[in-house]
């Protein structure tokens, strides 16, 4: 994903439509038009409400389904069956598509007063109008909210103050690898006459940037939800690979630790693009500040003198804490710029002035 | 390091996307070139790096042609199927093209009768029994809209499939048997029976723009070709509805059956043209030629070469590969709920259920549905294609082959270069 400028994501993420081979796309100086002030929805994540009852289940079909143990029996997948249909009857309602611009997406409802969660590839931007396709092929406006293009998640409001059937979110970081896990989603975009096609499969890797696992995905189930054994919303349907094992989701974990962002409409993790502000180092937090890992030779790092294993700990004005903030700190700053920057070599304390460069590609 | 990160590229530039956002497959890693240091991105590098890891090594796993061992097809978890492929172990059989599996059939009958899938069927069909002998088959009768063949050989002491009454809910946990005593490949339904129409493609690739269908590619020996559309064509009019958002013209197309004609009115310059199409399933390509297309679905392996325009048929998630279809879908008391009619995409299967395929099966029995008198001719054109196919395949295959060979050559041949450079240099250093 790391593309060079936000023309060309809009131009990757919205460029063909496979299917009826009719593309589905936007262009991005189009969007003026119906684009309208944001105004952010305040609150925190929606409360989980149980919003869905499942069929009790022993600790065995719970250690089943968490992956803990592979079904060895008839009985055993007898009880996995009786929970994969209970999910599916369940999370149909609240499995919406999503129509953006000329194309089409899917979502999750998690909260009664109408959040949509999708993919950032989906809903693409702030402030747009949208149509909700609900399971019925009701068709109910909505609005865009905040998008993050780093890992893919976006977020949606329903118009208006109906109440409508939805999803508990559950958490991403502890999945187990071999969890049993169900997508659903409206591939080729929401067809009358055919529900959500339910998919179940494992989890196959899990790591706070994507949960891949063998529900089986494609185009038109972006945005569409991942469930977990107790039909609660793991993660959000983003990308696919060549072979059955890649299926990939945004972890829900994602939309919890950033929801006030993406609620108040912000815009984050945009590709760095050509000539903005370029220093030339990667690193890895430590406790004191980055750990430099590499220096690009010619870069603005290099050139004063900035080694691998230096530790920076003040870039400018500001204490670097995080690589996050590094980055940060030097995308504020301006190419030509001369910036004092503090590092620790061993044990010594050094201030070596950066002269920020500009991005070449 | 280098390995993973290139995956990476190709992992991420195949988002599944709006409805079937479609990337080069084959792009190098924009995540390799981007230079280190202050981007975004950089922040991510790490877990993406780890992620990269993960689906490299499920990768290797598939390349391996073994499930990870989580995985829902794991041996392990098919193995707990083997119960409920039991009963039906003797009722699977495999149909042939000489030694080549084409499909696998369902025993219907003591007398010798076997259901598949009928446009699968090429060459001289025959038949392995579950217990290893071969058979030549007769093909009794074919239904064209079922895609069904019901076929003969010479044995009167098979043993049929038990039928499920009622249709399984949706999630229902599903087993395909194959030869084998364990399962092929196990999924769930996905949606409930329904009416599988034909896709009506045309073999055009739009411009990404909202307002207006402007027509970007067209697709040799596509509908769209024979019609007479060209690059740069504004679509105004088709069937008599104007067209704004490239979204009114899919849903126009989707309400179409093949073999009808669409009257579509374009804009070319200043000029306003007329063009008529007779509309063909999958835009008259072949699977392959629409993977150029419909690469996503492509993905997970082949397609059936028929993959719609059923009466009626279950969705299900099991991956199956084409020659997987004809054979019984069970349940876990191995009851047959349906006969495997299509691999239709990278999530879809279908399959024709008892309620559509008994009283076809009836009738076929009864003397309906003879297969037309050119049947064979028709089987031998088949066997002829598919020699083709395979051909192509083994020449792609060996093209790969040659390209990565060319690589190491030049690779080698640069790395003698510097090698002999700085022999030269310490020649010349020499006191």
């Amino acid at each position: 994903m790391a593309m060079t400028c936000r023309d060309s994501i809009l131009q990757r993420w919205l460029c063909w439509c496979s299917l009826l081979l009719l593309v589905f796309a936007m262009p991005v100086a189009q969007a003026a038009g119906d684009v309208e002030a944001t105004s952010p929805p305040a609150g925190p994540p929606p409360s989980s409400t149980p919003a869905i009852t499942l069929p009790p289940g022993d600790e065995r079909l719970e250690n089943v389904f968490a992956g803990r143990k592979a079904p060895a029996s008839k009985d055993d997948l007898r009880a996995l069956e009786t929970r994969l249909q209970a999910i599916a009857a369940a999370v149909l309602p609240c499995t919406v598509g999503v129509q953006v611009g000329g194309g089409s997406g899917s979502g999750v409802i998690v909260s009664e007063d109408g959040f949509v969660l999708t993919a950032g590839h989906v809903s693409v931007r702030p402030g747009q109008k949208v149509t909700i396709v609900l399971q019925d092929g009701r068709r109910v406006p909505g609005k865009t909210l905040g998008v993050n293009f780093g890992i893919d998640s976006g977020l949606i409001k329903i118009d208006g103050d109906e109440k409508w059937p939805h999803a508990e979110l559950g958490r991403s970081k502890d999945l187990a690898l071999g969890a049993w896990c169900v997508a659903a989603g409206h591939p080729g975009g929401f067809q009358p006459g055919r529900t959500s096609p339910i998919r179940a499969g494992r989890v196959l890797a899990n790591q706070p940037g994507g949960i891949a696992t063998d529900c089986m995905l494609v185009g038109g189930d972006s945005g569409g939800p991942l469930f977990d054994g107790r039909a609660r919303v793991i993660g959000i349907n983003s990308r696919i690979g060549g072979t059955v094992a890649e299926n990939v989701c945004v972890p829900i974990d994602t939309y919890r630790d950033t929801w006030p962002r993406l609620a108040a409409g912000e815009v984050w993790g945009l590709p760095a693009r050509k000539g903005d502000p370029f220093i030339g180092l990667s690193g890895e937090d430590e406790e004191a500040g980055v750990r430099v890992t590499q220096v690009q030779p010619g870069s603005p790092a290099d050139k004063a003198g900035l080694k691998v294993d230096d530790v920076v700990c003040r870039f400018g004005a500001g204490p670097i804490a995080s690589f996050e903030d590094l980055v940060k700190a030097v995308r504020a700053s301006k190419p030509g710029a001369s910036v004092a920057v503090e590092v620790q070599r061993g044990e010594e304390r050094l201030a070596v002035t950066v002269i920020v460069g500009k991005r070449e590609d | 390091m280098q390995r993973s990160a290139l995956a990476l590229g190709m992992m991420l530039s195949c988002a599944i996307g709006m409805w079937g956002a479609r990337l080069p497959a084959d792009e190098p890693a924009p995540a390799a070139k981007q230079p280190p240091g202050t981007t975004a991105e950089e922040g991510r590098r790490r877990w993406e790096q780890a992620f990269a890891h993960q689906l490299d090594m499920l990768r290797d796993q598939q390349a391996r042609r073994r499930a990870p061992p989580q995985a829902r097809n794991h041996e392990a978890i098919l193995e707990a199927f083997r119960e409920s492929v039991l009963p039906v172990r003797l009722g699977t059989v495999t149909v042939l093209d000489g030694d080549e599996q084409v499909a696998l059939g369902t025993v219907v009958d003591r007398e010798g009768l076997v259901l598949t899938k009928a446009s699968e069927l090429r060459g001289t069909p025959a038949i392995r029994l579950a217990d290893g002998t071969r058979h030549v088959a007769e093909v009794v009768a074919v239904s064209e809209d079922h895609d069904l063949a019901l076929l003969k050989i010479g044995r009167t002491d098979l043993e049929p499939v038990k039928w499920a009454t009622a249709e399984p809910a949706v999630g229902s946990l599903l087993a395909t048997a194959g030869s084998g005593t364990r399962p092929v490949a196990v999924g769930v339904v996905s949606v409930a029976s329904r009416p599988i129409r034909s896709r009506v493609v045309l073999g055009v690739e739009l411009r990404p723009t909202a307002n207006m269908a402007i027509v970007d590619k067209v697709v040799p020996g596509s509908t769209a070709e024979k019609m007479g559309l060209r690059p740069d064509d504004v679509v105004t009019r088709v069937g008599g509805r104007e067209i704004g958002v490239p979204r009114e013209l899919v849903e126009i197309l989707r309400e179409r059956q093949p073999g009808e004609t669409l009257e579509m009115a374009v804009r070319r310059g200043a000029e306003t043209i007329a063009l008529t199409a007779r509309l063909e399933a999958d835009g008259g390509l072949s699977p392959r030629r629409q993977g150029r297309l419909d690469r996503q679905n492509l993905l997970a392996g082949d397609m059936s070469s028929r993959r719609g325009n059923f009466p009626e048929a279950l969705q299900h998630d099991t991956v199956l590969q084409p020659e997987d279809c004809g054979g019984p879908l069970v349940n876990l008391d191995g009851e047959v709920v349906g006969i495997n009619i299509s691999r239709a995409g990278r999530i879809e299967s279908y399959a024709l259920t008892p309620a559509v395929v008994l009283p076809v099966l009836e009738a076929m029995k009864a003397g309906q549905h003879a297969p037309p008198g050119n049947f064979p001719h028709v089987l031998e054109g088949r066997a002829l294609d598919a020699r083709i196919t395979r051909q192509e395949k083994n020449l792609r295959a060996a093209e790969r082959a040659q390209a990565a060979a060319e690589r190491t050559r030049a690779e080698a041949e640069k790395l003698l270069e510097k090698a002999r450079r700085q022999r030269q240099e310490w020649s010349e250093r020499a006191p």
